[in-house]
């Protein structure tokens, strides 16, 4: 039997990083952390909301995250609800299959439109 | 070996975590670790990631419905194979009793209460087991592709 201490495996606070680039009118936001979870959600909507302010084409890059909670969920809908609030379009793309997934779960695919790539991203924005 | 903490009697591993969100990371890890040898020929892997993502929520409900977000507490985590199951339970201390029926179901586009609903669709089984002196314990089981 393996027993590991609370204490040997203590993980620094997970930060929420993003990378912004407008292209064609559309905010493009990359999340470059790999989690977001309970552990780091709240920071996110407080990082993230100001950006969407007056936004009207959002769109969301999950290249780099590898796992999503619905807690995280959670926050990416209350952007989703912000970005509509102004009569404004997000869209997601490139999500992996580990995110594809939970988004699945949720039927979060019924509420946003998710798209493989950049390009099809920013064609949806424009549909 | 007996286990007071989980009522396992066999060969197990075992993590203990602090009731904090940080603490997150290392439940999947833990989860994912375990089941690894058993992938692909007991479980597929999406079945086994399933398995992770509900460990995560039960974690993070003990936290925030069992705790009430307080991170001073324990939470002790088994993950035991049953040669036609894996098996991972959480034990805390709460003290309260939690029924899943009681939680309505989800709609697309809400912004939480999604928990116990992904719970359900990850897992083959899932049980709020109340025990002594205060003590829950929550078991998450998943079959192996030939338990029939």
């Amino acid at each position: 039997m393996k027993i590991f201490s609370p204490l040997q495996f203590r993980r620094k606070e997970k930060k929420v990083e993003v990378t912004t680039i407008i292209q064609n009118d559309a905010l493009i936001i990359r999340l470059e952390g790999e989690v977001l979870d309970a552990g780091n959600s709240a920071e996110f909507k407080e990082k993230i909301q100001p950006l969407l302010h007056n936004r009207s084409q959002v769109a969301f890059d999950f290249g780099k995250v590898r796992f999503i909670d619905s807690s995280g969920c959670g926050a990416l809908i209350s952007c989703l609800r912000k970005v509509n609030a102004d009569d404004g379009k997000m869209v997601f793309f490139n999500v992996n299959r580990q995110v594809q997934t939970l988004f699945e779960l949720i039927r979060m695919h019924k509420i946003i439109e998710i798209h493989e790539t950049r390009e099809d991203a920013l064609a949806g924005l424009n549909a | 070996m007996d286990d007071l903490k989980t009522g396992f009697s066999a060969p197990h591993a075992r993590i203990i975590i602090q009731s904090t969100y940080t603490e997150l990371g290392r439940v999947r890890d833990f989860v994912r670790d375990f089941c690894a040898p058993f992938v692909p020929r007991r479980f597929s892997e999406t079945k086994i990631e399933k398995l992770v993502i509900a460990a995560n929520e039960v974690t993070v409900n003990i936290i925030q419905h069992g705790y009430s977000g307080e991170g001073h507490h324990h939470i002790w985590i088994s993950a035991k194979d049953e040669g036609h199951s894996v098996v991972i339970a959480f034990v805390d201390h709460g003290g309260k009793p939690f029924d899943p029926e009681s939680v309505p179901d989800p709609h697309p586009g809400q912004i939480g209460g999604y928990g116990i609903d992904i719970i359900k669709q990850c897992v083959d089984i899932a049980e709020y087991l109340p025990m002594d002196n205060s003590r829950t314990m929550t078991r998450l089981v998943v079959f192996s592709k030939n338990s029939g």
